[in-house]
């Protein structure tokens, strides 16, 4: 199952996040860098949140982008840095691991691959 | 001075001439020339009305100058006028659909008090603080930003997502439940310094204001290939978002607007390792003079009785806008103009730079 994760304060990221293949990561940041690991996860862009508007249709601010995206691929070490801050002015850099792995057996239901399910494979 | 006073005089004697052949020839009511040939009991043929008259498609754009150096709030409206020849689309009446297009994000030129609320908890020195940089544009400027407890027509967050604003009556169409301006992390540890920088240049965008340094003038200064490369190496910003961010300058006929000014508080820092002269563009860190003035000029604490103004949003009378009920711009079907003259008429370039 992969997951929507959304990240709103990327200074409270933990130095190493774990998460699995397919899950994508949204992060309320201006900018971001990839230095390492670009097989296991993809640095989908930089965007600027919009929102439809009472008129129908897409309306963004007048402002710096404040959304990155990251697609977990596969199984292995990324090394990345998130740019937060004013991005005219003073940024701050926030660096961290993504750590991709597959789910195991011993994790809660639903974040473990259909191989390590209980019963899974095992039916005739 | 005496140049200038030779032009002045030879500019009334055209004028002069003018009123004389309508006095001898025919009468002119607000634009609109009746063949009313005078009677001896002096009784009118046909009740006069006044119709507003269009300039002939060929001096739109200067008539549109004229305007907006007359008041910089003519600009959009006139903008619509010569877009509409570039685009072919002379001769046409245009459709209320069309309106939209024209309609820009100015609140207006009434005096106005917008409601201010916030998404999360705040202290009330906060809030009073907040407030008191969002209104320090009244200092020239007619429109004022009140607390509310309710949900306000600008709603801030102090969340993340970092510094914007809606622009102007944008901030109308946003869904309530969402914030228009996000200040985040402001607290009242804050700089005094950022909340001049921030707040200020936020409530510009509020009132309508755009990016300074997406003027043509500024846009110009800057080396789009080392813009690209900066912005990818520093922050991964692809090229469409450098463009957007950076490197489009905004239309300036839809604007209205004094020259461009790298210190106005509505424009941005930008290194000077992206410029082609490689000096920095400053950006603003307060409020300058030609900021508070453009702002006196376009939202006038006394309004002007023209302004049509209904809830919260400028309306243009579909008439006016459209230039009026069936009235076309351009050339008629014919090929003759019956709102034009012979260019020899015209009055010159130079008379205009006395306006």
């Amino acid at each position: 199952m992969a997951r929507l994760i959304t990240i709103e304060a990327p200074e409270t990221l933990p130095p190493r996040l774990e998460v699995h293949p397919g899950d994508l990561l949204v992060v309320e940041a201006c900018g971001a860098q990839q230095w390492e690991g670009e097989a296991v996860a993809t640095l989908l862009g930089v965007f600027t949140r919009g929102v439809v508007g009472l008129h129908q249709q897409v309306l963004t601010p007048a402002g710096p982008p404040n959304a990155v995206a990251i697609l977990a691929v596969a199984p292995g070490v990324a090394r990345l840095e998130l740019v937060t801050g004013d991005p005219w002015r003073s940024v701050r850099r926030v660096p961290f691991e993504l750590i991709v792995a597959r789910a195991s057996a011993g994790d809660p239901p639903g974040e473990r691959p259909p191989e390590a399910r209980d019963g899974a494979g095992t039916a005739g | 001075m005496k140049r200038r006073e030779a032009m002045l005089r030879e500019a009334l004697e055209h004028i002069a001439k003018a009123v004389d052949d309508a006095l001898h020839d025919h009468v002119h009511v607000c634009g609109q020339s009746h063949n009313h040939h005078h009677e001896d009991n002096g009784s009118a043929a046909e009740p006069l009305t006044c119709i507003p008259k269009t300039l002939p498609a060929r001096l739109l754009e200067r008539g549109a100058r004229t305007a907006s150096q007359i008041n910089p709030v003519n600009a959009p409206v006139m903008a619509g006028l010569f877009a509409a020849q570039q685009e072919g689309l002379e001769g046409q009446v245009l459709e209320p659909a069309r309106i939209a297009v024209l309609t820009t994000k100015y609140w207006g030129a009434r005096p106005r008090r917008l409601t201010v609320s916030f998404m999360e908890s705040t202290p009330t020195d906060l809030r009073n603080r907040i407030l008191a940089h969002m209104n320090v544009w009244t200092r020239t400027g007619s429109i004022s930003f009140v607390w509310t407890a309710g949900t306000g027509e600008i709603r801030i967050s102090r969340g993340s997502g970092g510094y914007y604003s809606y622009l102007g009556t944008d901030v109308l169409l946003i869904p309530r439940q969402r914030q228009t301006m996000n200040l985040e992390g402001f607290t009242m540890s804050t700089p005094e310094s950022e909340y001049k920088r921030v707040i200020r240049h936020e409530t510009g965008h509020t009132l309508g204001c755009p990016h300074e340094h997406m003027r043509r003038d500024l846009v110009a200064r800057i080396d789009p290939q080392k813009a690209y490369d900066y912005f990818w190496r520093t922050q991964r910003w692809d090229k469409a978002m450098v463009d957007s961010q950076v490197l489009t300058s905004l239309d300036e006929r839809s604007l209205m607007s004094t020259p461009a000014d790298q210190t106005s508080i509505m424009c941005y820092q930008l290194p000077g390792s992206i410029t082609r002269d490689g000096r920095p563009i400053l950006g603003g860190a307060d409020i300058n003079a030609t900021d508070y003035d453009f702002i006196g000029r376009i939202y006038p604490r006394v309004a002007p009785a023209a302004a049509l103004v209904s809830d919260g949003v400028v309306e243009l009378e579909e008439s006016e806008a459209a230039g009026g009920a069936g009235r076309s711009f351009g050339p008629e079907a014919n090929g003759v103009d019956p709102n034009d003259w012979d260019p020899s008429e015209d009055v010159r370039e130079e008379y205009l730079a006395l306006v």
